[in-house]
């Protein structure tokens, strides 16, 4: 069935559909590096020549130096409390025996994955206000956090349903205290899929505009200072910070990817 | 395991989901039902449900709910239909290394941020832009096509950013399918548009399911794609509920309102499109 020729020009076609998507996909990301040494002072083509200044207008900006700090921040922030609430609910959940409270449990873990973003967000502007919080730094901080533990949980949910149970029963048949047993056994079995989360809320955080627009105070986060420009009139520096953090982002992407992949068991 | 131990395990994730899951969400509930938050000095809070009759009253509000809805609709039909050869490709005609490969290269772009997938999509766009200068210079266009601001500038940045909501939930599912199953189909003579109708298409129900519903419900939520590539005639719901927090204080319960409305509408056909469908439990069980 492999040999026959209809199928394979099928198969032509639907490569060629995938290839087409891919270039549809990177076209529009590779403009902006591509613009961003352009010479021109608008954007627009064609292009006339090559420079390097917008990088160096970009370096001199202190207004992108401290946005690009504070969404590190942020991004760090969020990352450490989504990996504890994260790690906290999946051991929780494969911890519990009822079916069904194991599914209730891990769909409302789940919550914000299905709340449609602006939701998420005005939903969050009004929490922190109930809670005393002044939008700002504590803010972004918890709104980040609440929308990537969802994913810390689904991935180590479905790594802890991979883990062989007799190691952690050995342990406590040996006398291990329960704490010894997860330190010990549980922890090292859930290291790769906790690094591949906390590349995954890093990057969440990082890249989230929405949560940051409405919870953030004077300070912008980096997607939110790159907002703000794009309205107020397109400085071709902009093409500069776009750039940087697209490579900055697809990097990390494909660095915890790598991580992720490296530690699974062949 | 011991009682004490057990509990502690548990009140941690119950008052973290309870908290910070669904409390944001019963709070906005609340704030809907108010005349004024957040209130003004000596005033007496008052539930009523006026938010709720002034989205009933207002043709405005309604049109761009509706046209949230039908967007959402149209976008959701799209990515499936593009989505799911891609899917096909990657997990069934594809050797299992190659397969992880391609499937890399799609989720990529997904990790930058949505701004500046927002912005590549301007400059793709725009009067100056690569497509306008392609066209140009090919001969083809004199003047430059207004492309940007539009039914089509939103419809196309939304195509783009709801693409891997589909993709996942689609890979999942057909990557599932043994391939054995397509192959004994062969041998029993079904021919190709046979397998992807009576085994292919039915077998990957729940993906294509849980696919559309996560499609739908992100696409109602977008707010960055629509408000920076859409212009006057592309106000969508979600921009109408930004506006009202964005904008002077006292506008908060119609917010929460439209908020809630928005919610309850996406979820409801979340579950409508799902009840088609029963999605994997595997992850539940």
């Amino acid at each position: 069935m492999r040999g026959d020729a209809d199928m394979r020009g099928r198969h032509a076609a639907l490569r060629v559909f995938y290839w087409g998507a891919v270039v549809w996909l990177f076209l529009p990301l590779a403009l902006i590096a591509v613009m961003s040494v352009t010479g021109s002072s608008f954007v627009g083509f064609p292009i006339e020549r090559v420079t390097m200044r917008w990088y160096g207008d970009m370096l001199r900006d202190a207004e992108f130096l401290r946005a690009f700090l504070y969404s590190c921040g942020a991004a760090a922030g969020s990352t450490v409390l989504a990996l504890a609430a994260g790690l906290w609910t999946a051991l929780a959940i494969s911890a519990l025996r009822s079916t069904s409270l194991r599914a209730t449990l891990f769909c409302a873990a789940c919550l914000p994955i299905v709340t449609p973003g602006i939701v998420s967000a005005i939903s969050l502007r009004i929490f922190i206000r109930l809670l005393g919080l002044d939008p700002g730094y504590m803010a972004i901080v918890l709104g980040h956090a609440i929308h990537a533990a969802p994913l810390v949980v689904i991935m180590l949910v479905l790594r802890l349903r991979t883990m062989p149970t007799e190691q952690v029963e050995a342990a406590r048949t040996l006398g291990a205290h329960p704490a010894r047993a997860f330190l010990d056994v549980t922890l090292p079995w859930l290291a790769p899929a906790i690094a591949g989360a906390a590349v995954l809320a890093l990057l969440e955080s990082f890249d989230d505009f929405l949560r940051s627009f409405f919870l953030g105070g004077y300070q912008p986060t980096l997607p939110v200072l790159i907002y703000g420009r794009l309205f107020s009139g397109l400085s071709p520096e902009i093409n500069a910070i776009a750039t940087v953090v697209l490579l900055l982002t697809i990097s990390i992407g494909f660095a915890g990817e790598r991580l992720f992949r490296r530690a699974q068991p062949a | 395991m011991a009682g004490a131990g057990r509990i502690l395990l548990l009140a941690g994730p119950v008052l973290w989901v309870a908290g910070a899951n669904v409390a944001p969400l019963v709070e906005m509930a609340r704030i809907s039902l108010l005349d004024l938050y957040p209130a003004a000095p000596g005033h007496a809070a008052r539930y009523g449900l006026e938010s709720y009759a002034a989205f009933l009253d207002s043709a405005i509000y309604r049109a761009s709910f509706l046209h949230s809805l039908v967007l959402s609709a149209v976008i959701t039909v799209l990515a499936l239909l593009m989505t799911y050869p891609l899917a096909y490709l990657i997990a069934i005609r594809s050797p299992a290394r190659h397969g992880a490969r391609y499937l890399l290269l799609l989720i990529a772009p997904f990790w930058t941020s949505e701004i500046v997938r927002a912005f590549a999509i301007m400059l793709l766009l725009s009067n100056h832009g690569a497509l306008n200068g392609a066209l140009r210079w090919l001969g083809i266009t004199e003047a430059p096509l207004p492309l940007l601001y539009d039914q089509f500038s939103v419809g196309f940045g939304m195509l783009y950013a709801v693409l891997l909501a589909m993709l996942l939930p689609l890979y999942a599912a057909l990557v599932r399918l043994p391939g054995e199953l397509l192959d004994a189909a062969a041998n029993v003579g079904a021919g190709p548009w046979s397998r992807l109708v009576r085994v292919t298409l039915p077998l990957t129900r729940d993906g294509i399911a849980a696919g559309c519903a996560l499609v739908f419900l992100t696409s109602l939520g977008a707010f960055a794609m629509p408000a920076l590539l859409g212009g006057a005639g592309t106000t969508l719901f979600s921009m109408t509920i930004g506006s009202l927090f964005a904008s002077s204080a006292g506008r908060w319960p119609l917010g929460a309102a439209f908020g809630l409305i928005l919610l309850v509408s996406g979820l409801a056909v979340a579950a409508a499109i799902t009840r088609l469908a029963p999605p994997h439990r595997a992850m539940m069980t």
